[in-house]
């Protein structure tokens, strides 16, 4: 048995399966392939961590999960919660799990509060919607769990949003999402904009939300250690596509990709080691491998022919794990899989 | 200095720069300033004329004139109506309720409907009611306010006779006043509806956009229920100064539809001062109709802070 | 009328806070080189392609009124000032009818397009010169420069235009070339405070970073690299000023303030209204010019939104 994964872990179920799963926008230039075949499991309570640089299409894979891209997204694959493909399903239903069952952290906090509502009117907003409460009633229980997330004295939830920091605004934004106990909550790069003593509080309160509340968490960052301290699983992802899932401890601390490793490298307590070249187009990105104008293990063939995500053979233990222990099932996600030709 | 305390200075500048014109205009068009500011049925003979001049101020240097101007603006003089013989601001004063009686009411509806509609087919641009909508009021949007009601009065009190073809009132009731004015109020509304449509409309576009709104959406909720707990009153910020702004030109479209059913507002009196060349009345109209606008965005500006907790706050 | 100006169906002019904030929400990552992090010109604004079904409509209606108006001496069946057997109805002889003077109806009408046009075009083209420069300028330099000319255009922005043009006109008894300067003397200001908020935007990106560490002269980054990056707003906005002058010229003219020495559509109604063409139920005399302002002016907005609608709908929406 992997030391990383707890015996009850194994009793925990799948709560979201995304298979197949591609975003593009037609634009006047060309499509957009903001994701392109992304498929992952997120289990009970586990922070799944998704980690990658700047438009890479981190929000956009959250986003279509819960349907929230402009009309103009073409989506294609499934994405399932429960027994219910969220992408068939009707605005109404759909609308139904939004922020009950899966809720949602934007990446931008303080423009995502309304201006014109004070905060704890925007914080009991899901009691509302969705249990039908008075808003005098919801306003009660939001003031508890603002609380909870430091969000206490000086009448600051009788403010309006441009008057708190982006910090405040961060945790309200996360006491909404925790508010009705959801299954699920995707955290849209909660620690942006906050300094890091700030950060690291908001962490600690995310992690606590898996234990407190009992939800699965879905944590998109593009900071690497952040990512491994928190995480259960980490998925690293590169111009759309995924390109390593795996144990985050193990993805942390042996990445197998070129693109993970680089990564690993940037980071400023191993040196801080730029990755040579630019991020790719995501109207026409490279052929075949789409890391391959950057990557130092190059080879004739990751020119022409796109890797599939795989189960990495040349990991000296993932192997092993990935045969222990698990269930058939629960094979694949445990296991550690890469899209690299050479892994 | 706060936002507040400019706009304030920008109302009185823009007070102080109408009266200046006010003064200008007659003393610097062309023709004799005396006619130009009696008005062309002031008949006079060459001494009365001169006498005249004298005890206007003609003669004294602009300055001082121009401060006596002042002065008699402040005491609500607005000069005198050789044409029908009485004071220009007693004129005004009793031809404008009835304007108002036909403005107040259609504006309101046309701020209530306007907003409603607009920001329901803004919301839900594409459908088929809203495309259906949206094209009835850019109709009624690009035609002149006098042609909309020289249409529904030929439509409704020519053909079908429901209406009376002129006037306020015959016998003065309430009921009879309300008959007459139906028609007007009617036309007024739809007019001002169709600008707050195609407004709100532009503006719930922008908001429905927000990342407040996508939000609002990520926490559940549906449909309309977005547009009217979110984007409602976001989008109606811009429009409460553009409604104010807008305010002058629908006020003047209230003039037009007096015209052309022969009320007896600020309209006709604009527009008879205007047939007989009656210059005290028609700067005297401008003057008041100027006020009310620059009041209107004052208001306009109180309301905005009303709703805007950022403006509050500054 | 300012609001039909400052409408500017979707971009509205607002406070310049509001839209700073707005625009973080579309922060765009350098690099990428996806759609929203490109400078304007790259993105085929103005190439052909989609233009929805209205706005080809307005295109067509618009070419016949221009056509209209340039030959009107070819089109029009007959001199509009020669006099015929007065207040016939339409038939044959005359398809639209005769006025109280025996003029044929219809050949005022095509005559009447022209100073519709006319006024609309040259006092749009004015107000939206005006209107552009300041927007520029005030948007570009900031500061005290910005605060003067907002504050002017706040000024000219509250005084009501119509009753104004009524005042001035009364005085001055103009032709319909001083009826273009006043309306384009008035309504440049929604122009300005859209091309201000429009300016603020630009002149905070990289490119323009890049010109002005090039060293070249302010006003060469205003004309050569901020003004093409906001034409396209400039477009539908100069359209918007178009339709205003015309409605406007529409009802100056029905005021009897226009131009005598030319027919007019507003001036047609005028005379149907105060001659007993509409008392009389001569529709013939009254209903067609009424029509052909409203068509023209809806022609002419279609176009200024279907430019609009489709800026829309290549944004990018976050
Ligand atoms: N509506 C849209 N139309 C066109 N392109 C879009 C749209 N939304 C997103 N994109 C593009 O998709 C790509 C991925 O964007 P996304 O916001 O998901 O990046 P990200 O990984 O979240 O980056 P960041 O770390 O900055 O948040 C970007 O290149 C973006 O420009
Ligand atoms: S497939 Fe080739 S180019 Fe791509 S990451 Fe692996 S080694 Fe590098
Ligand atoms: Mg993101």
């Amino acid at each position: 048995m992997y030391p990383g994964i707890s015996p009850e872990k194994h009793q925990q179920r799948r709560i979201l399966k995304v298979e197949g799963l591609s975003v593009s926008f037609p634009t006047t230039l060309g499509s957009v392939m903001a994701a392109q075949d992304i498929s992952f499991d997120l289990w009970e309570k586990e922070i799944l961590a998704l980690v990658g640089e700047t438009g890479c299409g981190k929000s956009v894979l959250a986003s279509a999960i819960l349907r929230l891209l402009p009309g103009n997204a073409v989506v294609s694959g499934s994405v399932v919660f429960g027994d219910r493909d969220l992408l068939c399903l009707s605005e109404k239903d759909i609308s139904r799990i939004r922020g009950s069952q899966i809720s949602m952290v934007f990446q931008n906090p303080t423009l995502a509060h309304n201006p014109l509502i004070r905060m704890e009117d925007q914080i009991a907003e899901p009691l509302c919607v969705h249990r039908g409460r008075s808003k005098k009633s919801s306003r009660k229980l939001a003031e508890k769990v603002a609380i909870s997330f430091g969000l206490e004295g000086g009448g600051i939830l009788k403010m309006y949003p441009f008057e708190l920091s982006g910090g405040m605004n961060q945790r309200a934004m996360i006491s909404t999402s925790v508010i009705l106990s959801p299954r699920i909550i995707i955290a849209d790069e909660p620690t942006k904009g906050l300094d890091d003593a700030l950060a690291r509080q908001a962490i600690r309160e995310l992690s606590s939300i898996k234990e407190q509340w009992g939800a699965s968490l879905l944590l998109i960052t593009h900071d690497l250690s952040m990512a491994s301290a928190v995480s259960d699983r980490m998925a690293v992802m590169y111009c759309g596509q995924i390109v390593e899932i795996g144990l985050s401890s193990e993805v942390f601390e042996n990445p197998l990709h070129p693109y993970s490793r680089a990564l690993k490298g940037c980071l400023p307590e191993n040196g801080y080691n730029p990755i040579p070249g630019s991020s790719p187009s995501l109207i026409q990105p490279p052929s075949g491998c789409r890391y391959h104008p950057r990557c130092s293990q190059m080879t004739a063939l990751c020119k022409e022919a796109p890797p599939m995500m795989a189960v990495a053979k040349s990991s000296s233990n993932s192997k092993k794990i990935g045969m222990s222990g698990c269930s058939d099932d629960r094979h694949e996600s445990c296991g550690r899989q890469v899209r690299c030709w050479r892994c | 200095m706060s936002p507040a305390k400019k706009r304030l200075l920008r109302c009185i500048l823009a007070l102080f720069l109408i009266v200046s014109l006010n003064f200008i205009i007659p003393r610097s068009m062309p023709g004799d300033p005396l006619t130009n500011l009696l008005g062309e049925d002031a008949y006079l003979t060459e001494g009365s004329a001169s006498e005249l001049r004298s005890l206007m101020g003609l003669d004294l240097p602009l300055h001082e004139q121009y401060l006596a101007y002042w002065r008699s603006i402040l005491s609500f003089d607005l000069g005198y109506s050789y044409h029908l013989h009485s004071s220009v601001s007693s004129l005004i004063l009793s031809r404008m309720k009835w304007t108002l009686l036909l403005a107040v009411p259609s504006l309101s509806a046309g701020a209530i409907f306007g907003t409603i509609l607009g920001g329901l087919a803004g919301w839900k641009r594409g459908c088929g009611m809203e495309r259906v909508n949206t094209a009835f009021f850019l109709m009624i949007y690009c035609t002149p306010p006098y042609f909309l009601s020289l249409l529904a009065l030929y439509l409704f009190s020519f053909r079908l006779g429901l209406f009376p073809l002129k006037g306020l009132y015959s016998t003065g009731s309430f009921l009879d006043i309300a008959h007459h004015l139906m028609l007007p109020i009617l036309v007024m509304s739809l007019f001002s509806v169709s600008r707050n449509f195609m407004i709100m409309r532009g503006s719930v576009l922008v908001e429905r956009r927000s990342l407040y709104a996508a939000y609002a959406r990520a926490k559940g909720l549906y449909g309309n229920e977005i547009l009217f707990r979110h984007c409602f009153k976001n989008a109606l910020l811009p429009i409460i100064t553009i409604i104010a702004l807008d305010f002058g030109f629908i006020f003047s479209g209230a003039l037009f539809i007096e015209i052309v059913f022969s009320m007896n507002g600020m309209g006709n009196l604009i527009y008879d001062s205007l047939l007989s060349r009656d210059y005290p009345v028609l700067q005297g109209s401008f003057l008041i109709v100027t006020i009310m606008v620059i009041l209107a965005n004052l208001l306009a500006d109180l309301q905005y802070s009303r709703i805007d907790p950022r403006v509050r706050w500054q | 009328m300012a609001g039909l100006q400052e409408l500017g169906f979707f971009n509205s002019a607002r406070s310049s806070g509001q839209q700073a904030t707005k625009r973080e929400a579309g922060t765009v990552n350098p690099g990428t080189g996806d759609a929203a992090s490109m400078n304007r010109h790259e993105r085929g604004h103005f190439g052909p392609g989609s233009f929805s079904f209205p706005g080809f409509l307005g295109l067509m209606l618009f070419l016949s009124f221009l056509l209209m108006a340039s030959f009107s001496f070819a089109i029009a069946p007959c001199d509009p000032w020669v006099r015929f057997q007065p207040f016939l109805p339409p038939g044959w002889g005359h398809f639209l009818g005769t006025n109280d003077l025996g003029n044929d109806i219809l050949s005022e009408l095509i005559y009447g397009s022209k100073v519709s046009l006319i006024v609309g075009f040259g006092a749009a083209l004015l107000s939206t010169f005006l209107g552009t420069l300041i927007g520029l300028l005030s948007g570009y330099y900031k500061g005290l420069v910005d605060e003067i000319l907002m504050g002017i255009t706040d000024i000219f922005l509250m005084i009501p235009q119509i009753p104004l043009i009524i005042v001035l006109a009364a005085f001055l008894k103009p032709s319909f070339w001083m009826v273009a300067l006043l309306l384009g003397c008035l309504w440049w200001t929604s122009t300005a405070r859209v091309i201000r908020s429009k300016t603020l935007q630009i002149r905070e990106m990289s490119f323009i970073e890049g010109s002005r560490s090039m060293g070249f002269s302010d006003l060469h980054i205003i004309f050569s690299d901020v003004l093409p990056n906001i034409f396209y707003v400039i477009l539908p906005k100069f359209l918007l000023a178009v339709a205003s002058a015309m409605i406007a010229e529409a009802s100056i003219s029905f005021l009897g303030l226009g131009d005598a020495s030319m027919k007019s559509w507003g001036m047609m109604i005028n005379f149907a209204f105060t001659r007993g063409g509409f008392i009389n139920g001569y529709w013939w005399w009254y209903l067609p010019p009424g029509l052909c302002i409203s068509l023209s002016v809806l022609s002419v907005i279609l176009m200024g939104f279907a430019l609009e609608e489709r800026d829309l709908e290549t944004e990018r929406i976050e």
